[in-house]
């Protein structure tokens, strides 16, 4: 049941074929390298203070402008990617690890772990995420890690509902049954029939979420909550851009292009992603 | 369907039972003692004594939460540490301006999503019905804080055509429409496309319909079917989905009024988070979650009425 | 007012002109409008209008004194002081006539222990008032106090003993009664506060039917109203001046006006990482103040010569520290002091662009020569609470960190909250200098002008040479007016609602 290269070609194939997929891919990997090779990238240093020319339009020596402080704002916006980056990817794997996880749980295992997993989930979700960030950071004060944490834990029930609802429908599959009744382990089990199955849908599901991730910790380094100066966060950017907002519009305006190019972004590849995989998953019997 | 009815109400109930908990409990999972946290930096030994006092806070925990959960029934939030006011007050004081904020941010979503999904659906494949699909699901993802930024930027400063804050003079509601104009636009521009195409797909299914076909045959003018028939059904669908979208939106509109310093929950909820006014932070995240469960219970309803399949055991997914 | 001095400080003013209403922005809400507990300036702009004083500030832009509720008022001797109240002059609601006895409650409860007063200390060495008639006393103070006038007398209204007794002894945001030319109407929390005029009251100084008083935080915010038509003046922030001289909004004109607030950087030398003096003056060389200036100010201010503002008595010609700072003096101190690089500090802030950005600046020009600072930005509430013992331990944990006093008519004013009592109130710094506390003393008790401005200069080189203090700047107030209004400001550009008329057409 190996068919993973095949999937992978596949999916490329059909990526290719649909336009805004072709896009979103696209944008999505200059944003990647463009903060993976931000030190080579960027002009100048994104901390280095500059007063005597702040607030700048664009110039051939500041391509965005400057900040109040009369930093390099692209230099700063190349370097916000990196914290976007690294919490989208520090946030989305660790939810979707221990959302696999739980979801598997309550997927195979008793009925009564399932319930109560599920109304845990349910409870978690009933939360506007940036609310429950709110009511943390008011508890334990603001820092990025706080955001991380927050996101993790308000994610993971997205990620294991799926994986629970994937695990359920094939609990009673036949090749299941039989692989049981030859004596297979539940760890075996989960690990060559579930997972391969899962993988798709929860891949799509973390890059639609991308987006999601990112915007909340750009919101709430915007609010103040997230990164702490001088650190340049997209949102934090944003944040400065906003108090200066009459003396001159560059930083807001650079600051809000990567978020929406990494909203678009992945945004396109995800619904790219999903309609090539969908049809495929509806064809083994699944409900989505 | 009661009884579908019935089990959602219940589980939604239980929900928010366990939300609640949850929130109260967190003070308590802090290093610290209780009042400490609630206190933060202003914890005087004089002041936590006061407010363990006060607030009961030197009794176990389980005490303490049931006295807030017969408090709550009482629709007592408790009080606000540092001004003393209840804090059902001071939260019920400004969701008002929150609520119409939504509410206009969905009616004029609607207003512009319904007939572009209209069009969309009659005049398929044309260049506005492809434009609405990208935007459906680009533009829905996009951060609203984001766009409140822009608009406030072009259309609030530079170009003057709407105020850049406030809610407008009381009692004058043109000066107070003016006054929403873009913060509902900043938090509604998102769903225009989306239920664009929500109003499309529906419309499309519907119109293949039966019934729709005899009143074609029988000869009824095209615009009357729309209207009559098909929009009436096609809408249903878009009621559901924005129940799910009321909890984006309350973010969203916490964002869109801090852009537009814009009284409401929002900008009281920052400005507690700010203060580590823990009570008030707690109490406004309370209301707009209660919210947020209503109006999914409110969707998954409606959902279940358009189709049956739903009603079955277990949980649309 | 004690609490007057801190980051929050006073209220900025913006008023409209509505028919015959004025409407007025405040800063902050009020806390209190009783005297000896009103906590900030923003306490002091709505008492200007409602209670009378003994003297008050001439609105002419000077801090010269003129009579207001006395008809006359003389210092005798330096320990005593004559005044003779003016005849008719009434409360409201019914209190009766202003009389000495009341002047005697007035000042005598500023220093009751049982009121507890936060604001006691500005009376000084006051002892008690004696009455001799209805109309006339003599204040006694125990020892010369020569900062009495303005500091005291010209700030604190005066309360009928009758009616503050009727409510129990004190009060808060509702006062029984009112004498000024413009009574208490209501107070809406966190919105506003609306006075009428006073209709017992003859002279011009109550030139508004109604004034409304809103409780604006924000200075974009007010910036906003004024533009919508809302306001009539407003305090706006500094990074606006420039945006809206370019774009002025109709009929209106924009004054910067000098400030007399202290911006600096402290450093809590009880502090393990700051209790080496060689490590302080590190940071004091290694901060640029020019730069600081430049960033927040625009170039609108200075680079200050110490908490005294130019102009003042007291005022240095030169700081110890030169204004740019000097990178390498410090990378050199930070060598002989033997400390291994790079070490950490914090600096605690509280969160406006008026902090923010200079903390930014801070943080790379320390950087620079080897020290990483972390930023902690707090509420202006918590901020103001960090170096208070009274709010538990945290104290001990401050290192840097960046705030400003407000300033008043006189330099005691600027330089009295660090001396060693202050220590665990507003000294933050824990800084105690003998020869800094018998300077202060001698300066408030005699009157003789050179004296003073000699003491005062020879503080702030005290406060300098001890490595706790970095000062940079002085401020300005900017402020934005409608041409329908005359203002008045004090020379540190705060407003006194006394003096608004509507300006001859």
């Amino acid at each position: 049941m190996s068919a993973q290269p095949g999937i992978i070609a596949e999916t490329f194939a059909g990526v290719r074929k649909d336009p805004l997929g072709m896009i979103g891919l696209v944008i999505v990997v200059v944003i990647f390298l463009a903060t993976i090779f931000a030190s080579l990238l960027a002009p100048h240093d994104p901390l280095e203070v500059d007063v005597y020319n702040r607030l700048q339009g664009p110039t051939w020596q500041h391509w965005l402008g400057t900040d109040q402080l009369g930093r390099d704002v692209l230099s700063r916006v190349l370097y916000g990617g990196r914290i976007a980056l690294k919490v989208a990817l520090v946030a989305i794997v660790v939810a979707m690890s221990t959302g696999l996880l739980l979801g598997m749980l309550a997927g195979f295992g008793p009925r009564w772990l399932d319930r109560v997993l599920v109304v845990c989930f349910d409870t978690m979700r009933s939360f506007p995420t940036i609310m429950f960030a709110l009511a943390v950071v008011a508890l334990i004060g603001p820092s990025l890690n706080t955001v991380i944490g927050v996101i993790i834990i308000t994610s993971i029930p997205s990620y294991a509902r799926i994986v629970r609802t994937q695990t359920h429908a094939l609990r009673g599959e036949d090749f299941i049954l039989a692989e049981r009744a030859m004596g297979a382990s539940t760890a075996r089990i989960m690990g060559r029939h579930i997972l391969p199955n899962i993988a798709a849908p929860l891949f799509v599901m973390a890059s639609m979420d991308v987006p999601a991730v990112v915007g909340i910790e750009a919101g709430l380094s915007f609010l103040g909550l997230g990164v702490s100066p001088p650190t340049p966060s997209w949102g934090s950017i944003l944040n400065d851009g906003y108090s200066y907002l009459r003396n001159s519009p560059w930083p807001i305006i650079a600051g809000g292009i990567p978020l929406i190019l990494i909203t678009l972004g992945f945004t396109f590849f995800g619904e790219s992603l999903r309609d090539i995989l969908d049809p495929k998953l509806r064809r083994k019997g699944e409900s989505s | 369907m009661l009884k579908f009815i019935t089990q959602r109400s219940l589980l939604a109930l239980l929900i928010l039972v366990l939300a609640v908990a949850l929130l109260f409990a967190m003070i308590h999972m802090m290093p610290g003692d209780p009042a400490s946290v609630i206190l933060g930096p202003r914890a005087t030994p004089e002041l936590i004594a006061e407010l363990n006092q006060r607030m009961g806070l030197d009794q176990p925990m389980l005490v303490q939460l049931g006295r807030f959960y017969a408090g709550l029934a009482q629709g007592d939030l408790g009080l606000d540490v540092f001004s003393n006011r209840a804090v059902a007050d001071i939260v019920f004081e400004q969701l008002p301006y929150t609520i119409i904020l939504v509410l206009a941010a969905i009616g004029g979503a609607t207003l512009l999503g319904i007939p572009l999904g209209c069009f969309s659906a009659i005049n398929r494949n044309s260049l506005l019905d492809r434009l609405t699909a990208v935007m459906s699901v680009a533009f829905i993802a996009i951060p609203s804080f984001v766009v409140a930024l822009y608009l406030l930027l072009l259309l609030a400063v530079k170009w003057r055509w709407f105020p850049a804050m406030g809610a407008g003079e009381s009692g004058d509601l043109v000066d107070q429409a003016h006054h929403l104009a873009l913060p509902a636009l900043a938090l509604g521009l998102g769903w225009v496309g989306y239920i664009a195409r929500l109003v499309r797909a529906s419309m499309l299914e519907v119109m293949e319909e039966n019934h729709i076909r005899t009143a074609r045959a029988f000869g009824l003018p095209e615009h009357t079917i729309v209207i009559h028939y098909a929009l009436r059904i096609a809408v249903l669908p878009t009621v559901t989905i924005l129940g799910m979208g009321i909890g984006a939106m309350l973010s969203g509109a916490l964002f869109a009024e801090i852009v537009f310093s814009r009284p409401g929950i929002g900008k009281l909820l920052h400005e507690a988070v700010v203060t580590r006014n823990y009570p008030v932070v707690m109490g406004s995240v309370l209301v707009t979650t209660t919210f947020f469960v209503l109006s999914t219970l409110i969707s998954d309803i409606i959902n279940a009425m358009l189709d049956p399949r739903l009603r079955e055991g277990g949980r649309s997914s | 007012m004690a609490g007057a001095a801190i980051a929050g400080g006073f209220p900025s003013i913006s008023w409209a002109v509505q028919g015959d209403q004025l409407h007025i922005r405040n800063y902050l809400d009020i806390a209190s409008l009783d005297p000896p507990f009103s906590l900030s300036g923003a306490d002091g702009f709505v008492q200007e209008a409602i209670f009378l004083n003994l003297l008050k500030f001439k609105t002419d832009g000077s801090w010269d004194t003129e009579l207001d509720a006395a008809e006359y008022f003389e210092a005798v001797d330096d320990t005593h002081y004559a005044f003779r109240l003016k005849r008719g002059l009434m409360f409201s609601n019914g209190f009766g006539e202003m009389t000495a006895d009341d002047v005697k409650f007035s000042f005598e409860r500023m220093i009751d222990p049982d009121l507890n007063s936060i604001n006691a200390p500005d009376m000084g060495t006051l002892s008690h008032v004696e009455v001799h008639d209805r109309y006339s006393g003599t204040i006694v103070l125990h020892s010369p106090y020569a900062v009495f006038i303005p500091i005291a007398v010209a700030s604190y209204g005066i309360m009928s003993r009758k009616a503050v007794g009727s409510v129990g002894g004190r009060f808060s945001t509702e006062p029984p009664c009112c004498s000024g030319p413009y009574l208490f109407r209501e107070w809406q929390a966190k919105r506003k506060t609306v006075l009428e005029r006073n209709p017992l009251w003859k002279g011009p100084d109550a030139a508004f039917a109604e004034i409304h008083i809103y409780a604006i935080t924000d200075a974009k915010a007010a910036e906003m109203a004024f533009e919508a038509g809302q306001l009539d003046c407003a305090e706006i922030s500094v990074e606006s001046v420039e945006p809206l001289q370019r774009d002025l909004p109709p009929d209106s004109s924009l004054q910067v006006l000098p400030s007399g607030r202290n911006f600096w950087v402290g450093m809590n030398q009880s502090n393990p990482a700051l209790q080496d003096l060689k490590v302080r003056q590190a940071v004091q060389y290694a901060i640029d103040a020019e730069a600081i200036v430049e960033a927040t100010w625009f170039g609108l201010a200075e680079p200050a010569m110490g908490p005294v503002p130019r102009g003042m008595l007291g005022c240095r010609e030169r700081t110890l520290v030169p204004a740019r700072g000097d990178a390498h003096k410090a990378k050199a101190l930070l060598r002989e002091s033997g400390v291994e690089l790079p070490i950490r500090l914090r600096l605690d802030i509280a969160s406006d662009t008026l902090y923010k950005t200079p903390a930014q600046v801070i943080q790379w020009s320390l950087k620079k020569v080897g020290i990483e600072v972390d930023i902690r930005t707090h509420d202006a509430g918590t901020f103001m609470t960090l170096g208070q013992e009274a709010a538990g331990d945290q104290w001990k944990d401050l290192q840097l960190f960046f705030t400003s006093f407000i300033g008043s008519s006189d330099p005691y004013y600027s330089l009295v909250w660090f001396i060693s009592e202050q220590m665990g109130h507003w000294n933050w710094e824990r800084f105690s200098n003998e020869e800094f506390d018998r300077l202060n003393g001698l300066a408030q008790a005699t009157n003789d002008v050179a004296e003073r401005d000699r003491m005062y200069q020879r503080m702030q080189d005290i406060m300098e040479e001890s490595g706790c203090y970095r000062f940079i700047s002085n401020g300005v107030m900017p402020q934005i007016v409608r041409n329908s209004i005359k203002p008045a400001f004090t020379p540190d550009g705060y407003g006194l609602l006394r003096g608004f008329r509507p300006a001859p057409q």
